[in-house]
């Protein structure tokens, strides 16, 4: 209660200043998102429900305008770049080299790219489009999930393994068909592409290298965090300089700086989940789609599509329960989709991006949330069968 | 390409410092200026200089590191505050009180002789451009200040030398507040602030905003510290509200550091959970201070576009800050050794008096760019030179035999 009242009071705050510094902004959404988190925590409901929650409420509160939401971002993307840091450093060789999860993976990924991409020629889109969209209809949302609370079972190394292997592939159309696209304008410029993604790998290594040895050298927590939150702002001033959304930036630099290790980097060296920096990302970031949101008429793929990636995801992750011996509890979180997918799924369809956060992030939540219910009533009851038939014997 | 590629190169400088360090323990003068954070101030001036501000990404550096500074004033201003715990003060001998008082008399009073002698300097090669008492008032509060907790560097085969009571009491540094809190209001430049149709008009306005927000401040640190006394989560709450804290101070142009300190003292005296809070600031501040001192470094670091400061004043600036603190400082406590015998042996005298400045000093110096104008940032980087100069004075230590380990 305490604290909800700090949150209306700065809200207040803000409606009582004619022009709000960015600052009272920052410390609004973060108070507001941490609130948010704690409210859903005391309502039984996961934390990051909450967050979006309060993001949403802000997005569509008065006080807000386009205005003051754009003058945070550059401080939304270091905290942007901290989650991807986050997501990227999580991911080992040990789960690629596992069998069993990269098999499930790719039947968790595989099943809604297919139901997708089979349901979307037939509308007419660009081939390149319906591609792009088939393979983000993979990917789940890691960043939602709890860690502590999955590891028990496959869920997270599932949900990192089936989100690389739709980055890449994502990156990888990008680069062909951007390739393509740069071969039609001459030879002169396709060279200059070259010779530019050249030289940002070679410094891209460079740098992975030198952080690389850095992390090895620092020991203390406050070193290291220090020393993660100094990655995050030159990954967003990076992101700047290159136009590439720092999420998305931040992340390949992890996965690199975790590749880069035999075995990953330990998770004492890993950057901590800092739940402060991701609850301001995210709920920025759905603040901002709220406002971006014009309400055009949907497309009429648009439902469809929605439509074929519930069904897609669930068929995979019956495939995966079936061939891998996952329990139905392994895949079931990974239905909703999260910050990566909406970020990307943003550059391919910007109009239609708040509707598929609402439809992926927050209704495959909600969805997940009670299909979960239904299963531990049923669990609940055989447990309870058995034991009055245990006690009946 | 080209400014990713120099913070590449940044970045391999600091981190080939670094090995240099741990293969060779430095001198206690080197160390000294290491536990100042020196070393991240240089690094901040290298991103500085690598980045033109034709750069079309420099705006966008330029709205975090304003505000980030903005944040982090009132972050220091707040620990600051909750060095001022009443029942630790009450804890401390009389004398000692008096000791420290007559410090904090002889080096304000020197101070402000010093600067008034010397307003046209200030207006003519320190560019500043108007509000002279308000430069004082800073300038004093600057002099005042000295580094807390005391550095621990050892000169190699000497003993340890015990630490004098008076070390213990930054009474100075919670003069220099008291002063920015009290000479703020009456020389604010813009006394007229309207949050919604509610004025607040002239210095008791102003004082009475600066006195709400701090205690507003307090309270608010303290919900949050009694709903979550430990944890991730409470450290993002605190965030949250020192951020809009300090956005609220930006609004009327307050300082941010006496907001900060006022709540600081507002919570370390009201709260229940005292020893967290102070824990929990000072894990906080490892993370915090080198953000500072890079992102000031970077400020400094920017001359290669535009004329950020001027050379031939800037070390004699210095040197006269360094001098004129000493000498008060000198005086004060020749003064305090000949009433209440603090201290006691003349090299504890020399020691006290030449006492490094800190963080809190460098931040009294960076809040000057919120509350002044300035044609060119000499002051500025003249106090954060004196600041470091101050760390190099260190007196060496007495051959007598170890007395603990």
């Amino acid at each position: 209660m305490r604290l909800l009242c700090i949150t209306l009071g700065i809200g207040i705050l803000i409606w009582l200043l004619q022009s709000p510094p960015e600052m009272v902004w920052v410390g609004f959404l973060l108070t507001a998102s941490i609130v948010g988190a704690r409210l859903a925590q005391r309502a039984k409901l996961p934390d990051v429900l909450g967050i979006i929650a309060a993001g949403l409420a802000i997005g569509f509160a008065p006080i807000t305008t386009a205005d003051s939401h754009q003058s945070i971002k550059p401080i939304a993307d270091i905290a942007m770049a901290w989650t991807g840091l986050y997501l990227g450093t999580s991911l080992s060789r040990s789960i690629f080299t596992n069998q069993r999860l990269l098999t499930g993976s790719l039947y968790l990924y595989a099943a809604p790219v297919l139901t997708t991409f089979f349901v979307l020629i037939f509308f007419d889109l660009h081939p390149v489009t319906t591609l792009q969209l088939a393979i983000l209809s993979g990917v789940p949302a890691p960043i939602f999930l709890d860690r502590a609370e999955h590891n028990l079972r496959d869920t997270w190394p599932f949900s990192l393994c089936v989100t690389a292997i739709g980055l890449c592939l994502l990156f990888l159309t990008g680069l062909i068909f951007g390739v393509q696209f740069i071969q039609k304008d001459g030879l002169g410029s396709f060279l200059n592409l070259a010779a530019d993604i050249a030289l940002a790998v070679l410094i891209g290594v460079i740098g992975i290298e030198l952080v690389h040895r850095w992390l090895r050298h620092i020991h203390t927590p406050t070193g290291q965090f220090t020393s993660w939150f100094a990655l995050s702002f030159l990954i967003a001033l990076a992101s700047w300089h290159v136009w590439v959304q720092p999420l998305i930036l931040s992340w390949a630099v992890g996965l690199a700086l975790s590749l880069r290790t035999k075995l990953g980097l330990r998770p004492n060296i890993r950057p901590p989940k800092a739940e402060a920096l991701i609850a301001f990302a995210l709920a920025h970031y759905v603040s901002g789609l709220i406002l971006d949101w014009q309400m055009p008429s949907v497309p009429s793929h648009f439902f469809p599509l929605i439509a074929a990636l519930i069904l897609g995801k669930i068929a995979g992750g019956l495939l995966c329960s079936r061939l891998t011996s996952q329990p139905v509890q392994a895949w079931l979180p990974l239905l909703p989709q999260g910050l990566l997918a909406i970020v990307c799924f943003e550059s391919i369809a910007h109009e239609t991006a708040p509707l598929y956060f609402i439809c992926t992030g927050i209704g495959l939540h909600l969805l997940y949330l009670l299909v979960n219910q239904i299963a531990q009533k049923i669990k609940n009851g055989r447990i309870r069968a058995l034991a009055r038939r245990t006690q009946a014997v | 390409m080209a400014f990713i590629f120099s913070l590449i190169v940044g970045f391999g400088a600091f981190f080939f410092g670094q090995k240099i360090f741990r293969w060779m323990p430095p001198h206690p003068l080197i160390d000294s200026l290491r536990i100042g954070r020196v070393h991240y101030l240089l690094l901040g001036i290298l991103i500085g200089m690598f980045f033109p501000k034709t750069n079309e990404v420099f705006h966008l550096f330029e709205v975090v590191r304003y505000n980030c500074i903005g944040a982090i004033l009132l972050w220091i201003g707040l620990q600051t505050g909750l060095s001022t715990d009443l029942q630790n003060l009450r804890d401390h001998g009389t004398s000692v009180i008096y000791s420290q008082t007559a410090v904090v008399l002889a080096t304000g009073g020197f101070t402000v002789l010093a600067a008034f002698a010397s307003g046209l300097i200030l207006y003519r090669y320190l560019g500043l451009l108007q509000n002279l008492p308000l430069a004082i008032v800073l300038l004093t509060s600057f002099a005042l200040t000295a580094r807390f907790p005391t550095p621990f560097f050892q000169w190699p085969n000497r003993p340890i030398p015990n630490p004098v009571p008076v070390q213990n009491l930054p009474l100075g540094n919670i003069a220099a507040m008291a002063v920015l809190c009290l000479a703020f209001p009456p020389l604010a430049e813009n006394p007229i602030f309207y949050l919604g149709n509610l004025p607040f008009i002239g210095v008791a306005g102003i004082a009475l905003l600066m006195l709400g927000a701090g205690v507003v401040g307090g309270i608010a640190l303290d919900f949050s510290f009694r709903s979550h006394r430990t944890g991730a989560r409470s450290l993002s709450l605190v965030l949250g509200i020192v951020i809009a804290l300090s956005g609220l101070c930006q609004a009327p142009g307050l300082p941010s550091l006496a907001v900060g300190f006022l709540s600081g003292i507002w919570l370390i005296n009201t709260t229940v959970a005292k020893r967290e809070v102070v824990e929990f600031t000072t894990r906080a501040n490892d993370v915090i201070e080198p953000i500072f001192f890079a992102l000031i470094g970077s400020i400094i670091g920017e001359f290669g576009g535009d004329i950020f400061f001027l050379w031939s004043p800037l070390f004699p600036l210095a040197l006269t800050m360094i001098l004129v603190r000493g000498m008060g400082r000198t005086i004060g406590f020749t003064v305090s050794q000949t009433l209440w015998q603090i201290p006691q042996t003349w090299r504890e005298l020399l020691a006290l008096s030449w006492h490094p400045q800190g963080t809190l000093s460098i931040a009294v110096g960076v809040q000057a760019i919120y509350l002044l104008d300035f044609q060119h940032y000499t002051l500025i980087t003249g106090l954060v030179i004196a600041v470091f100069l101050s760390q190099i004075i260190l007196i060496p230590p007495a051959n007598s035999p170890q007395s603990h380990t």
